[in-house]
């Protein structure tokens, strides 16, 4: 089946369709958002009606998160051991032997309101890398809507720097354009047809000789990215049927950010690290690559989706009839970690952040959809997917309120009768317990991020380098307030309808005279 | 290097999920007071004891088991097979507490010793205080009257009330009901009201029935009320200890007592003072006045 050309290739919500499609469409929306308050509602009404069975559920979960947390912490392992192999191997010598030559990167850096500081910081970091600049093609992606100075900020850019790259163009999203909505997406499938015709097509070059790395503004490279993607560019069956993923990193500013920022940032590193080790349920998140070919032929990001990052995986997906995957790169790129002037404004940032990587939950609906209509998917591959997204969000939303927070309610609800019974006495003991042990892992966690972090800089104190340590005790904070809330939050709009539009992360560059 | 092997992968899911098989129901058991023993698997229960300060030293039929701190007031003995156990309590300068609780299999009993100091600090209250504030009991133009003394002599005077209405929740739903009592030195803490009516002293609870402090409930069976059974006589005062709602003081012609309504054997009772003849009252903000003949007192236990 030829789903891209199908009218629902490029949904984006129950109300682009209509008739029973937009009822069965908005029933899926429905159903990750009554997964997790089913969940935790049940919890509460379990609490107060049969707290004894609560309490059992309570002691399993406990038990469940622990085990979990192990398990997971082997594929964090695995990865790290993966990345710091990688990053110690020496690319070039492993190209040696590859005919890559004809090979060329596309780098799109979109941008709207971001400092002239931070667009260059981009474009000049790319020329670190251990790959000549002249097999790169830098696209800046400017955004009408900002104004004349963001244009003024990329043609300064490209005076500076375009010269050394093999072509370097600025396009200007247009502002208002029908079936799009203001964001990444729309912007990035813009320039990247105007790169087309201004670049690929004007010098004769094969798409399928260009990979495209769809950067944000901030996103610094590590100096064989590129010649890490290009090796598994060919040395992969098929590189057209699938995308690469680099690990993201948020070193830009890791020693400046505050101790909440921080531990949020890593700990979305090691989701995406433990992500890695299991590339058949890895989506494409943030920063990726894919070939140029594979890119037109859908038509590139959708342009009416925030999460456009894992919905082009969602939408390769379904167009090769769910025979397209992710290349896990074990190879980091760097980005900012979230700042702000001020520490309440970085808090807010970082709700809103996590609440629009939350948001990610609109592919669950989509996929769901696109399943039950393309019917060439192989039904087992659909519903194993379908499950692990689907029980991603659930977890995201409902496990750390439940262990953190939930916990407690059968004492609390359970009433007399069940207070005096030694199951309620030994219900904190039990779960305490078995949360400490889960808790032990935050040790092994602040070593692995003591390793992947910059070189301190100078003029910060000894005294740092602890607080990268003791930072992991507001783990139980931060897993409830800045992940599984803001994910409950997406969850609850995308049941409610009340869709979310894209909200740019601003990024704060702090001068370091 | 190779990202781990699908095969590694679903080794460690099959064993973290027979683990997880194999150890929620043992999880379950021991929660739920299960013990291996030469018997078998026997039901266990537990008692739960808090101390009212650091220092408190438990024993369990007589064997020293553990010493409260600071951060530690409160004990959970579990693991106790179904039998009567005697709790004592001791402190140094502080008289001692004991009660035979009886543990039942799944479940915890509670116990929540007093023990009052062995020689109570009270303070004379004189009528009269000097220009730099310092009490006496003769009077002259340099001398002002005692504010505090004003202020117990009056609380003294107050009206002893011998009948009051109070109000209960009925078990069944949340409405009130009111209920007329006869009787003299009602007082109500935490749901609890105590007063004598016919030289006996009765302990009321308030709230739903199914959530009444231990002491109004043998086994399963949670009653109302209850009188407190005491040999003394001819009372004088009654109050609640303050800061407690399971614990009385009660005076006689000659002394006071501090005695707790937990029925549980023994019933302990500490004597706390002794004069000619006594009185005491306790005001809103928990200050036990003691008057002993014509002298006021300020207590502190």
């Amino acid at each position: 089946m030829d789903y891209q050309n199908s009218p629902y290739f490029h949904v984006s919500r129950a109300s682009d369709l209509t008739g029973k499609d937009r009822l069965v469409y908005r029933l899926y929306e429905i159903i990750p958002g009554f997964l997790s308050w089913g969940t935790l509602i049940f919890i509460i009404l379990m609490s107060a009606y049969s707290p004894r069975s609560a309490a059992y559920f309570i002691i399993a979960f406990n038990l469940y998160w622990l085990l979990k947390t192990v398990y997971l912490s082997i594929h964090l392992r695995h990865n790290w051991r993966r990345i710091q192999y990688n990053i110690s191997l020496d690319w070039r010598d492993m190209l040696k032997n590859i005919k890559h030559d004809h090979l060329l990167h596309m780098v799109i850096l979109p941008y709207y309101n971001e400092s002239a500081e931070i667009v260059e910081r981009s474009v000049r970091t790319l020329l670190d890398a251990h790959t000549d600049p002249k097999k790169i093609i830098v696209v800046l992606a400017a955004e009408e809507r900002a104004g004349k100075k963001a244009l003024l900020i990329g043609e300064s850019v490209i005076e500076k720097y375009g010269t050394y790259f093999a072509h370097t163009i600025l396009t200007c999203h247009p502002d208002g354009m029908r079936g799009e909505i203001a964001g990444k997406g729309s912007n990035i499938s813009y320039a990247a047809e105007h790169a087309r015709i201004r670049i690929l097509d004007k010098h004769n070059i094969k798409y399928q000789d260009v990979v495209v790395s769809a950067f944000d503004i901030d996103t610094v490279v590590y100096p064989d990215y590129f010649n890490c993607l290009t090796w598994h560019f060919f040395t992969t069956p098929d590189p057209l049927s699938v995308s690469f993923q680099p690990v993201p990193v948020y070193n830009n500013n890791i020693w400046e950010a505050p101790a909440l920022s921080r531990v949020v940032a890593i700990s979305g590193t090691f989701w995406q690290m433990i992500q890695q080790e299991r590339p058949e349920k890895l989506a494409t998140f943030s920063s990726h690559a894919v070939s140029f070919q594979t890119l037109h032929r859908i038509g590139y990001w959708q342009r009416n989706v925030v999460s456009e990052d894992s919905r082009i995986f969602w939408n390769l997906f379904v167009a090769s009839n769910g025979h397209h995957s992710v290349v896990p790169l074990s190879y980091p790129v760097s980005m900012d970690a979230n700042v702000a002037s001020t520490f309440t404004q970085t808090v807010k940032n970082i709700y809103k952040q996590h609440r629009r990587w939350g948001w990610g939950v609109e592919n669950v609906p989509y996929l769901l959809f696109s399943f039950q209509k393309n019917r060439a998917i192989p039904r087992l591959k659909a519903f194993r997917l379908a499950f692990a997204q689907t029980e991603g969000f659930w977890s995201l939303a409902t496990n750390p309120l439940i262990i953190f927070l939930l916990g407690w309610l059968p004492l609390a609800l359970g009433g007399h009768e069940f207070n005096t019974t030694i199951l309620s006495y030994n219900l904190p003991i039990v779960a305490s317990s078995l949360m400490l042990l889960a808790m032990v892992g935050l040790v092994f966690s602040s070593i692995i991020s003591l390793t992947l972090l910059p070189k301190m800089p100078v003029g910060f104190k000894k005294r740092h380098r602890v607080y990268m340590v003791t930072q992991w005790l507001l783990v139980p904070f931060t897993m409830s307030i800045f992940s599984a809330i803001p994910g409950l939050d997406a969850q609850t709009r995308l049941l409610l309808g009340k869709y979310m539009g894209f909200w740019v992360t601003p990024k704060h560059y702090r001068n370091k005279n | 290097m190779k990202p781990l092997s699908r095969k590694k992968r679903l080794t460690y899911l099959i064993s973290f999920t027979l683990f997880f098989v194999a150890s929620v129901p043992a999880l379950i058991f021991y929660a739920n007071g299960y013990e291996f023993s030469d018997l078998g698997l026997i039901k266990t229960g537990g008692i739960y004891i808090t101390t009212p300060s650091s220092g408190t030293h438990v024993y369990i039929n007589n064997k020293f088991y553990d010493e409260s701190s600071m951060f530690q007031k409160t004990f959970f003995i579990k693991n106790l097979r179904p039998n009567t156990y005697t709790i004592s309590t001791k402190q140094e300068g502080h008289q001692s507490w004991t009660k035979m609780i009886a543990v039942t299999e799944k479940q915890v009993s509670t116990a929540y010793p007093f023990m009052l100091p062995l020689k109570p600090i009270h303070t004379l209250i004189t009528p009269f205080v000097d220009i730099s504030g310092t009490p006496t009991t003769t009077r002259s133009s340099l001398y002002k009257t005692n504010e505090e003394y004003t202020y117990a002599l009056s609380i003294f005077a107050e009206q002893i009330a011998t009948s009051t209405t109070i109000k209960i929740l009925r078990q069944t739903n949340a409405s009130t009901t009111s209920i007329q009592i006869n009787g003299k030195f009602f007082s109500t803490q935490n749901k609890v009201s105590i007063w004598i009516a016919d030289d006996k002293v009765h302990a009321y609870w308030n709230g739903q029935l199914d959530s009444a402090p231990s002491y109004f409930c043998t086994k399963t069976i949670c009653v109302r009320e209850f009188i407190i059974a005491t040999e003394l006589k001819q009372i004088t005062a009654l109050g609640f200890l303050p800061g407690r709602d399971d614990v009385i003081l009660l005076s006689t012609k000659q002394k006071i007592y501090a005695i707790e309504l937990d029925r549980r054997m023994p019933q302990n009772s500490q004597l706390i003072y002794s004069g000619t003849i006594v009185d005491f009252r306790i005001n809103e903000r928990g200050n036990i006045y003691v008057r002993d003949s014509k002298k006021i007192f300020f207590m502190e236990i």
